[in-house]
């Protein structure tokens, strides 16, 4: 499996030309500065937003080629997406939210209570599985996030600066953690970051915006 | 330790002149709406207070409206329990039938209209809002009716067997039901206005988030934008009974008035506070005059419960969402 965007990505009045390639079992940093178009590299490749201009194949499935007029909406790319300003769903308990994917997927109930279960277990959050993400401090709610986008086991995981507010610990944890899922769910994940310490310690690929 | 808390500032504000008269303007206005609401609530209990004071809690649980002899042979009774039963009988009808039709209405205004469709649908909807209720009634009386006789002979045929479906003579003209169905069309645009509103400002990241979870058009509808309209919705659907509850005309039209309290929703007798003063107003003696702006008080405060409801929800539901 592999992914290629080769491209115009842009949202309002943003444009920027972006080459990113990445294949699968690959954990690939996307690095720049602030606005730069990183987390529009993230919703495009998410189908949250069309690219203007070239391609965003996907194991030779493209998703998003303007010229010929190919697109796959969001639900069908089997993505995971952890966004930067976590977007937790406010009515819904931290399990919950992480049950969300798996039942749109038309996964019953309680299977998908037992897998939402364990996978905030993975990240350390099952002890506040049954709060409100506004009863949550910033690095919980991004835990949830995280979960909430693994359990799917995505065939792509989008991660926008997901670890900016866990704490050291957790996010030594997170960097053992997210290779090896990568690795084991032979996905591939784009993780857009500031931290030189992330990129050098889990990224096998680099993308400078 | 004892930790003793500071005593509260107080801040002194001092406003210029263009604030203190915009201040002012703006609570004359307030004010006026307030004191104009007094006025009538204190009008019809003053005109009102004679047939209170003369028939106590009986107003409200007689079925009985007679206004006697001018003689003086018959006194006058006057009782409204058949009315406000058949007030709140009609009007919940009503919202059952319109708040999922204004649910489905809204959703697809928002989300799933094509842009060229999606103004002038809108601009419809309004207008129909706008046709006077007498329209509406004539319409309801001439070609609504007749439809709806074949509907409601259906409902009792195979839900009889359910009591309030039971009809006691197979009659199924000028009924709740049909009053009920006629109200329900009259309130749609409202509901849906309200209702579109209010799912117009789901959060667009929450519903990107639903996307970007794999979630389907219908998930993110289900997670995000059915529950942040919620309490808005339940607003809309409050005003909307406020209107059916107060509509006079269009259900004097369509409703066959009789004084009895009555729950079986497909027979042929009913009635509703407002159409029970629009059908007697006419011809009513000093006497009955009072009993009727009695009447009108009630259903002066029922309506004003509604929309104190309504109001408190949608505050609440705007608190939530902060």
């Amino acid at each position: 499996m592999s992914l290629e965007l080769h491209g115009t990505v842009h949202r309002g009045d943003f444009q920027r030309h972006v080459d990113v390639t990445a294949d699968n079992g690959e954990v690939v940093a996307i690095v720049g500065a602030n606005g730069s178009g990183k987390s529009t590299v993230i919703h495009t490749i998410a189908g949250l937003a069309a690219l203007a201009d070239g391609s965003l194949i996907v194991n030779d499935t493209p998703w998003d080629v303007p010229a010929n007029n190919q697109w796959v909406s969001p639900e069908q790319r089997g993505c995971g997406v952890v966004f930067q300003d976590v977007r937790l769903f406010p009515h819904l308990n931290a399990v919950q939210n992480v049950m969300f994917g798996l039942r749109s997927g038309g996964v019953k109930r309680n299977d998908a209570l037992e897998r939402a279960m364990e996978t905030l277990s993975e990240v350390d959050a099952h002890a506040f599985a049954l709060r409100t993400p506004a009863s949550l401090s910033g690095g919980e709610r991004q835990r949830v996030a995280l979960a909430r986008a693994l359990v799917m086991k995505p065939r792509v995981l989008l991660l926008d600066e997901p670890f900016s507010a866990v704490d050291e610990r957790s996010h030594a944890d997170f960097l053992q953690l997210l290779p090896r899922i990568v690795r084991e769910t032979g996905a591939i994940a784009l993780m857009v970051t500031h931290d030189h310490s992330d990129v050098s310690a889990i990224a096998s690929r680099v993308v400078g915006l | 330790m004892e930790i003793i808390a500071p005593d509260k500032r107080k801040i002194a504000v001092r406003r210029g002149i263009v604030d203190k008269a915009f201040r002012g303007v703006v609570t004359a206005g307030s004010m006026i709406s307030l004191i104009v609401l007094a006025l009538i609530a204190a009008f019809l209990l003053y005109r009102g207070f004679e047939v209170f004071r003369d028939f106590g809690l009986k107003f409200f649980t007689s079925s009985k409206w007679d206004a006697g002899a001018d003689d003086g042979s018959i006194a006058p009774s006057f009782g409204v329990a058949p009315m406000l039963v058949g007030s709140v009988v009609v009007a919940t009808i009503a919202i059952s039938i319109a708040v999922p039709f204004a649910v489905v209405m809204a959703l697809f205004l928002c989300f799933y209209a094509p842009r060229f469709l999606r103004r002038p649908m809108t601009s419809v909807l309004d207008l129909v809002a706008a046709v006077p209720s007498v329209i509406y009634g004539i319409w309801g009386y001439a070609i609504l009716m007749p439809h709806a006789k074949g509907w409601a002979e259906t409902i009792n045929h195979w839900l009889g067997w359910i009591w309030i479906f039971k009809v006691p003579v197979p009659i199924f003209e000028r009924s709740p039901f049909i009053a009920g169905v006629l109200l329900a069309i009259m309130i749609l645009p409202i509901v849906t206005s309200v209702a579109r509103e209010v799912y117009s400002q789901a959060p667009q990241d929450q519903i990107d988030a639903a996307y970007g979870l794999g979630g389907t058009r219908w998930g993110a509808m289900r997670t995000v934008v059915l529950p942040f309209g919620k309490s808005g919705l339940v607003g809309g659907a409050m005003l909307g009974l406020g209107r059916a509850l107060g509509e006079t005309v269009a259900v004097y039209l369509v409703l066959n008035l009789v004084f009895k309290v009555n729950f079986q929703i497909l027979a042929s007798a009913g009635g509703s506070v407002a159409s029970l003063i629009a059908s007697r107003f006419g011809e009513a003696g000093p006497y009955e005059l009072k009993a009727l702006m009695a009447a009108g008080l009630v259903l002066f405060i029922i309506t004003l419960i509604v929309n104190f409801i309504a109001s408190s929800i949608v505050n609440r539901a705007g608190k939530s969402q902060r």
